[in-house]
């Protein structure tokens, strides 16, 4: 590549990057919570955001009405299918090595019942003012991501709130930290579980939202995501929400700036070598749990 | 019995089998269960390959995907650019594979604050790295040059077959010697408690080296005969999650951590998944979805521990960790 | 040191237990494996009524299909023969799954047609389809089975290019005949009794351009001055893209920049904040799928929209869903359900028929365009080859296409250049207010419309 991009272009770069980062950190956070937390790597998380997409997109075509309304509908019934689902892992004392291969197999009838129900075929729901973007001289900030983005700092925010404020806080992190012992001290863990369950499908649920604002979308949208999530929730560090969002911000910045500067076929690279080396200096992960 | 009998009589039982399926097609068995076979063997490979790492000491391994393609690749590429002939090929590829695992276990296994996560993290990034070095390089795929059939090959297909059913072997057996000898105590120990492991005086980093670099090398051959068999290696295809993901479900469906457990969930899987394809494509999925689900409730530890505690009634003979 | 030298009889018995179990899992299998082989699969049955529609101000004779697992009754044109079994796979789960349904659908409609005109020789024709899960690996040991196990009469491809290639060396070593829809490099189908529904012509990565170049200049009377070209790393894309640049300079067109970004990218922001540095006139996209559509909606977001826009094999239904932003999107087509199309008596009864299913089956993107026309195409060319050379042998069928040429719902196909292509016929279609259709050439462009450029949406210059 012979073309030298100017600051303006690298300075945009580090603001989308910033943005898209966001928007992976957010999808991750439900994900991080249930591995950091209840020890259950969730794969069924990825066809379930997709779920939230048909029913966004179902909101948006069918009833006329704005995405973010669809949430009234997808919040209180992920919530619920949290619930059950912790119910169902609390019953069967399922391990994390367990949880992989029954959430993979989720996995699969989650995302084979979309592909029946929706048929495969592409869907792509019109998203008005969200597919735009403010324009400040020549750089521009796209409105949908900016809001996803405010979405993760507010979710990151109140967890935070949540954990040193509250009570349900300080039985997250006793659980988080040591499991037998926080139950010695009173913390009902069956309990405790349950709402995580229920909360990390929340953000699952909002994550899902925002792909049908921004992409259009198959039943088998889910496995796109996967590697990067992954990634940014080892990264940053199991069951923190800080944590897994500013990875997802690092990893949206290199992967941004990285296809500016080199070639956008190279990004990835540079941007999980770039995740390597930091974690060779703090292995443990942006943020201790 | 000794450990001397014993032995001798793992290796005449390995023999035996070896043989039967060897010569399974001079018998006429059709071209379909002759390529059927074969993808058991394959996957049966990785899934024990994975275990030899994972299963045994405790180190989840996200990687299979980036050794199975870059073995697939590192054959497809001598083969093509360099006209290594294609037998040469498969030790080449087992030869990079295991360099990349050396390399990465170098990196990462001398820290010592929270390994685990860190490890499988390192295997999540090398699965993209190498995916993407080789689509940059080679992204229009690559043709490979046939493979001659020769005495005492009946035909072409027959010769991947015996290469699959080889290799296949070759990893139950190193599997096999690792679980019963020291390397595999030590890998044990590991497992169960690192610290301590190494206060007794085990040199982790070594053990870990190995079976990295071990497990590794048997999915480079894999890539290179899988590469072989289709001809056209494409990166999108090799580089498959797939093949990180299902070794790790086998694994874990027929029981981690024994030698048997890999092979059982490898058989199983593939048998169903080659069963599941005809008819409403969509309904088996879910059906099989389901049956997984409600399988892995009853088993916790996976079949074959089932098997084993329902012979003996007592608590399950393996080392499991649960 | 830990070493047991002496096996206790329990260990003893786990070893047993441990080989039994192996052993017992070889046979299930085995048997597994025997008894997959010997499955009916998506064994597609018809029953055939024939009924009188008013479609569209015409009336029109349709024949419904009732589609049931087990039963087959046959009436009217064709005799109480053996049916005449087709295999192959389809993508019907996984990654590919979108596009894999268009053609079941399209593929449905061709048997119900071969059926109604007197099947083949006489004897009805079956489908056996089975799903590959979008997973290349299966392909090998699900065409062996078709071939070996299920000993179906005739194979043809499956969808996307590297499956199709997969599938070929198996075609080979039986000496199958092997017809395929939706495979892009010409150069690499080198087996003899290969043939393309799809047109693209053996050049491809010049010819194609060229035209598009010439629609330019002659359609809408002007040519860009400057390009740049944006493809992912699929094979069949960027062999496309690699002949722009010559072609290109023959124009007198500058080409920019070449950005090659990785197939399944979702997140086009960087590109298009890349290309509104760079200003072309003229975006190439060699991509399919959703990729257009991507980085049309990072266009807009970025606030540069160039004056031409143009892709491959993007997905019709990503891109109507921009609504307006959509429109001036250039993209390949062999078929669009418009006239000079629709003067074909059998295009029009794939559109209709094709139409009804996809609604049926509740599509979100039901019109009848290329995806399931290659394929339905795919159908035909088979079905003249066995009437035209009166023969379910492969080699027969074969040879007859090589010298003959076939009437298709995108006119006539021959076969007759390097590798079985014959010249290309693939052209030039854009989104105008909403619709898809092909405007150069001439001959085929629907009646009165022009390529359109500058696109009026532009802007960021």
């Amino acid at each position: 590549m012979s073309w030298m991009p100017s600051t303006t272009a690298i300075m945009q770069s580090l603001l989308t990057g910033t943005l898209i980062g966001g928007y992976y950190g957010l999808f991750a956070l439900g994900f991080t919570l249930s591995w950091g937390i209840l020890d259950i790597i969730n794969m069924s998380y990825f066809p379930f955001a997709v779920l939230a997409a048909y029913i966004t997109y179902t909101t948006i075509t069918i009833l006329g009405f704005d995405p973010f309304f669809s949430l009234i509908f997808s919040i209180p019934s992920f919530f619920i299918m949290g619930v059950l689902m912790q119910i169902f892992f609390n019953r069967f004392k399922i391990d994390i090595f367990r949880s992989l291969i029954i959430t993979f197999a989720l996995f699969i009838v989650v995302e084979n019942t979309l592909s029946y129900i929706w048929t495969a075929d592409v869907r792509r729901a019109p998203v008005g003012f969200l597919g735009g973007s403010f324009f400040i001289d020549t750089i521009y900030i796209p409105i949908g991501e900016l809001i996803a983005f405010f979405v993760g700092i507010l979710i990151v925010l109140g967890n935070l709130i949540i954990l040193r404020r509250t009570k349900l806080g300080l039985a997250l992190r006793a659980v988080a930290e040591n499991r037998e012992a926080s139950a010695m001290w009173g913390v009902n863990y069956s309990r405790t579980a349950l709402i995580v369950g229920g909360l990390s499908m929340c953000y699952v649920a909002i994550a899902g939202m925002f792909i049908a604002v921004f992409y259009p979308f198959t039943p088998t949208q889910g496995h796109v995501f996967i590697g990067r999530i992954f990634a940014v929730t080892i990264f940053g560090g199991l069951g923190s929400v800080t944590g897994a969002f500013i990875a997802g911000i690092i990893l949206g910045v290199a992967e941004s700036v990285a296809a500016i500067l080199f070639s956008p076929s190279w990004s990835p690279l540079v941007a999980f070598l770039l995740l390597m080396v930091i974690l060779v200096v703090k292995p443990t992960g942006l943020t201790q749990r | 019995m000794t450990a001397a009998r014993h032995t001798l009589y793992t290796v005449l039982s390995i023999i035996i089998v070896t043989l039967i399926l060897l010569i399974l097609p001079y018998l006429g068995i059709s071209a379909f269960m002759i390529s059927f076979l074969l993808s058991v063997y394959i996957w049966v490979t990785l899934a024990v390959s994975w275990n030899i790492l994972s299963g045994y000491t405790g180190y989840f391994s996200f990687g299979h995907t980036a050794f199975f393609g870059s073995g697939a690749f590192a054959s497809a590429v001598t083969d093509y650019y360099f006209n290594v002939p294609y037998f040469m090929t498969i030790p080449i590829a087992g030869a990079v594979t295991a360099g990349m695992a050396a390399g990465l276990g170098i990196v990462t296994f001398r820290l010592r604050r929270l390994r685990g996560q860190f490890f499988a993290l390192t295997t999540v990034v090398l699965t993209f790295v190498s995916s993407i070095v080789v689509i940059n390089n080679w992204g229009d795929g690559i043709v490979m040059h046939s493979v001659k059939a020769f005495w005492p090959f009946i035909s072409i297909p027959h010769i991947f077959y015996t290469l699959a059913l080889l290799l296949c072997v070759a990893s139950i057996s190193i599997s096999i010697a690792v679980y019963r000898s020291k390397l595999g105590l030590n890998f044990f120990a590991i497992r169960d408690d690192e610290e301590a492991a190494e206060a007794i005086g085990i040199n982790s980093f070594k053990n870990k080296m190995i079976a990295f670099c071990i497990s590794s090398m048997l999915v480079g051959f894999a890539g290179a005969v899988f590469a072989g068999w289709v001809k056209y290696v494409w990166p999108e295809t090799v580089f498959n999650l797939n093949y990180s993901l299902f070794p790790i479900l086998m694994t874990i469906l027929g029981g981690m951590g024994t030698w048997v457990g890999p092979i059982l969930g490898g058989v199983i899987l593939t048998t169903i998944f080659q069963i599941v394809a005809g008819g409403e494509a969509i309904l088996n999925n879910i059906i099989l979805g389901s049956l997984l689900v409600v399988v892995m409730i009853l088993l916790p530890q996976g079949i074959y521990n089932l098997a084993l505690t329902g012979y003996r009634r007592i608590r399950p003979l393996s080392r499991q960790t649960p | 040191m830990l070493v047991q030298k002496k096996i206790t009889r329990r260990r003893a018995i786990s070893s047993a237990v441990a080989a039994g179990a192996v052993v017992g899992v070889g046979i299930l299998a085995g048997v597994g494996g025997y008894f997959a082989g010997a499955s009916t699969g998506g064994r597609v049955e018809t029953i055939i009524q024939k009924e009188t529609v008013t479609v569209g101000g015409q009336t029109v004779t349709v024949t419904n299909t009732v589609t049931q697992p087990t039963t087959v009754t046959v009436t009217g044109t064709v005799g109480p023969a053996k049916p005449v079994v087709i295999g192959y796979t389809l993508p019907m789960t996984g990654i590919f799954s979108a596009t894999g349904i268009l053609h079941d659908i399209a593929d449905r409609v061709a048997i119900k047609r071969i059926n109604d005109t007197g099947g083949f020789l006489g004897r009805p024709v079956e489908r056996l389809v089975y799903d590959d899960r979008s997973d290349i690996s299966q392909i090998p040991p699900l065409y062996e089975r078709l071939i070996t196990q299920d000993k179906v009469d005739l194979i043809v491809g499956p969808y996307a290019t590297p499956f199709i290639a997969a599938a070929m060396p198996v075609a080979e070593k039986y000496r199958k005949l092997y017809i395929f829809d939706s495979y892009t490099l010409p150069k690499r189908a080198t087996y003899e009794f290969a043939f393309s529904s799809w047109a693209t012509g053996y050049n491809t990565d010049i010819e194609w351009p060229t035209l598009l170049f010439e629609a330019l200049q002659n359609s809408a009377g002007k040519l860009p001055k400057t390009l740049v070209v944006v493809h992912s790393t699929h094979p069949g894309a960027a062999f496309v893209a690699s002949g722009v640049p010559q072609v290109a300079e023959k124009f007198g067109i500058e080409v920019l920049d070449v950005i090659k970004y990785e197939l399944g990218t979702t997140d086009f922001l960087p590109i298009a904040t890349r290309l509104k540095e760079l200003k072309p006139e003229f975006v190439f996209q060699g991509a399919l799928g959703l990729d257009e559509s991507n980085l049309r909606t990072a266009l807009d977001k970025a606030g540069f929209i160039p004056y031409g826009h143009s892709s491959l094999w993007p997905s019709v239904g990503a891109m109507l869903g921009l609504g307006a932003l959509g429109d001036g999107l250039i993209s390949q087509s062999v078929f669009e359900a418009h006239i000079p199309f629709t003067h074909d008596a059998e295009a029009r009864y794939f559109v209709e028929n094709y139409q009804k299913l996809a609604r049926e089956v509740g599509l979100a993107y039901w019109k009848a365009d290329t995806q399931g026309g290659t394929s339905y195409a795919m159908f035909q060319i088979l079905r003249e080859g066995v009437r035209g050379s009166n023969s379910l042998n492969d080699e027969d069928i074969a040879n007859w296409l090589k010298k003959n040429k076939v009437d298709t719902i995108f006119g006539e196909l021959t076969f007759d250049g390097p590798n079985n292509y014959g010249p290309m016929k693939t052209w030039i279609a854009q989104i105008q207010k909403g619709e898809q259709i092909i405007v150069w050439p001439p001959d085929y462009a629907k009646p009165g419309s022009r390529l359109q450029y500058p696109s009026p949406l532009a802007k960021g210059y």
